[in-house]
């Protein structure tokens, strides 16, 4: 654009680097290009010395046909890097858009993310839901991303296809780096995001990309060196963002872990509401809270913490009693003698606790993994995380919660999938944003926890977590699930069974608007 | 301060925080509702106007046709009739 607001050259630059495409889906692919129900395009095609003699021919009968399309021949071949770079050399569009030469754009791509270019001036990058073709033509594999995610992105190369970038930041980010080939356009998202001023999802499917052989869209298992690209590219990213951590790929599903590493220990007031409840768990008659409790002091490397138990004042004795055995100078009971009330149990051990964080934790949890604590406040280094959760396991290994989803109205996602499934595209794999965390473990900044309110005394046995979650997503806060460690939940009945119809009512007049409308999970 | 006092005064002050954003939450949710019924008010409006004018243009093309107007001029003398019926 010029300076006085008109255009100088098309609205958007298509940006494709060629070598030797499949034939007939190369011909889909500029089928795709010329139906644009946008016309205001233009199309740079870069042929990296295709060695198939119809390429090039076709190429120039292309750039011959139509005035917007511009073709340059590379006298060797440079890789994909080198031959996008070129492309993006080409062109003279406000916003590229990336097309790989063998994949199709929806008829209305174009035009769609135009009309969402047009709301704000600010919008650098927009990127769309996306399926796949099969070698029989047919799609599938319809991939309903969440909104803007800037964990998940470092987990995973969510964003893909089709993504729509403006030129100008792409130059400023320094387009396509060489090193990253096989995850280059990853490496150009993590950069190009971190300098966004706004960042939009459409969620429709707007790209289909080609299911072939030697692609990663075909198997997991194709172009291995992409997926060590791909941890380049994220542990690039951290540096930049000058915040340490280890980038590991996860097994067997290529997908990146990134656990962050923490300059100090922030003190986390562990706070377990309880009245002393017993269940057989693992087979063994188990004091449900003592369990906890021992299985926290015994387990957790991290040394930065204190408990506070909010029990009950006719608990047994015998409870207070094992309590105190196992009790060292971290561990405080509060005495709570109101009528039962979970949220209210809550925010009296937030009130006393001395912590930077807050961990809410159900006295029916096991610890297991060491590194628990240090996982977790991992995520709170990122200052506009409030809140994270840990993958959280019935007895028998099964998911008890990966995270809370709205649609169609709020509940533990995915309770009962096996823990060894990836989830649709991921969800299960990688570390997340997601609309709630169970309060039965909840990592939360104590800060925020108080700016919010905590948790509301109106809810007093269920969905005090959900309503907690809407009100931290509100004052503009993420909220994190991670699977990368797990808590065992026996999900018992230690609090009074059942859902008060009033609890219900007073969930939908304060969010219903949130319900069958969860922009982070859009499964069931 | 007593520090049981001030875990009390800390724990009223997050219910009023509480209350204020679920309160505010509860607004926003029945103007968003308010905005639904009115737009759906509109929409219902907007069709009564279409037949209304459906029907005006059917009753005009109707009173356009002979039959009508032989009809009518045939009940002319009925009408007649009956106006002087109910004026006495």
């Amino acid at each position: 654009m010029n300076g006085d607001g008109t255009q100088t050259g098309p609205r958007f630059s298509i940006i494709t680097p060629v070598f030797n495409p499949p034939r007939d889906a190369f011909e889909e692919c500029v089928r795709s290009v010329f139906t644009q129900t946008h016309e205001d395009w233009q199309w740079c095609l870069v042929d990296d010395h295709s060695t198939d003699g119809w390429v090039q021919q076709r190429l120039s009968d292309l750039q011959a046909l139509d005035h917007r399309i511009r073709v340059h021949f590379r006298e060797e071949n440079g890789g994909i890097v080198a031959a996008s770079n070129d492309a993006l050399s080409l062109a003279r569009g406000d916003f590229v858009a990336f097309l790989d030469h063998d994949d199709a754009l929806h008829p209305e791509a174009l035009e769609k993310v135009h009309q969402v270019l047009l709301q704000r001036d600010e919008i650098d990058y927009v990127y769309t839901d996306e399926d796949k073709i099969g070698p029989d033509g047919k799609c599938y594999d319809r991939f309903e991303k969440p909104k803007w995610s800037p964990e998940r992105l470092l987990g995973q190369n969510y964003c893909s296809h089709l993504s729509v970038i403006r030129k100008s930041l792409v130059d400023e980010v320094g387009r396509f780096r060489q090193g990253f080939d096989g995850s280059q356009d990853y490496d150009l998202l993590l950069r190009v995001t971190e300098k966004a001023r706004d960042i939009v999802h459409i969620p429709e499917v707007l790209y289909h990309w080609r299911a072939v052989s030697g692609s990663t869209a075909h198997a997991q298992g194709e172009k291995p060196y992409a997926y060590a690209a791909a941890v380049l590219a994220v542990n690039s990213a951290l540096q930049r963002r000058g915040s340490p951590a280890a980038v590991t790929m996860t097994e067997p599903w290529p997908y990146q872990r990134v656990l962050r590493s923490l300059a100090h220990e922030p003190r986390i007031s562990i706070i377990i509401p309880t009245c002393g409840t017993y269940k057989t768990v693992f087979g063994v008659e188990t004091c449900l809270v003592i369990n906890s409790v021992e299985s926290i002091l015994t387990k957790s490397a991290y040394e930065n913490f204190e408990i506070l138990v909010v029990i009950d004042d006719f608990t047994p004795r015998a409870v207070w009693d094992g309590l105190r055995k196992i009790a060292d100078s971290r561990l405080q009971l509060i005495t709570y003698d109101k009528p039962f009330n979970f949220a209210s149990k809550c925010n009296l051990g937030a009130v006393m606790a001395t912590g930077e964080y807050l961990l809410m934790l159900n006295d029916d949890t096991e610890i297991t993994d060491d590194q628990w604590l240090h996982v977790l406040a991992g995520y709170l280094e990122e200052p506009d995380v409030a809140m994270v959760g840990p993958m959280l396991l019935l007895e028998d290994g099964r998911i008890q919660s990966a995270g809370h989803a709205n649609n169609p109205s709020p509940h533990n996602f995915r309770t009962g999938s096996s823990v060894n499934s990836p989830g649709e595209f991921g969800v299960l794999t990688v570390a997340r944003e997601c609309s709630g965390i169970t309060g039965a473990c909840a990592l939360i900044r104590k800060s925020v926890y108080e700016e919010v309110g905590g948790m509301s005394p109106t809810f007093p046995r269920a969905f005090n977590d959900v309503d907690l979650a809407f009100k931290i997503l509100e004052a503009g806060y993420r909220i994190i699930w991670t699977p990368h460690t797990q808590v065992f939940h026996f999900e018992t009945a230690s609090r009074p069974k059942g859902v008060e119809q009033e609890e219900v009512e007073l969930l939908l007049e304060r969010w219903s608007s949130k319900f069958d409308a969860d922009e982070y999970c859009r499964l069931e | 301060m007593d520090p049981s006092v001030e875990a009390e005064l800390r724990l009223q002050l997050m219910q009023l925080r509480d209350h204020a954003i679920g309160t505010t939450a509860q607004v926003g949710e029945l103007r968003a509702r308010l905005r639904e019924k009115e737009a759906e008010l509109e929409k219902k409006n907007a069709r009564i106007a279409r037949l209304r004018k459906d029907f005006e243009q059917q009753e005009t093309r109707m009173r356009a046709t002979m039959t009508w107007r032989i009809g009518n001029f045939i009940m002319l003398p009925i009408r007649i009739l009956r106006r002087l019926l109910r004026g006495s």
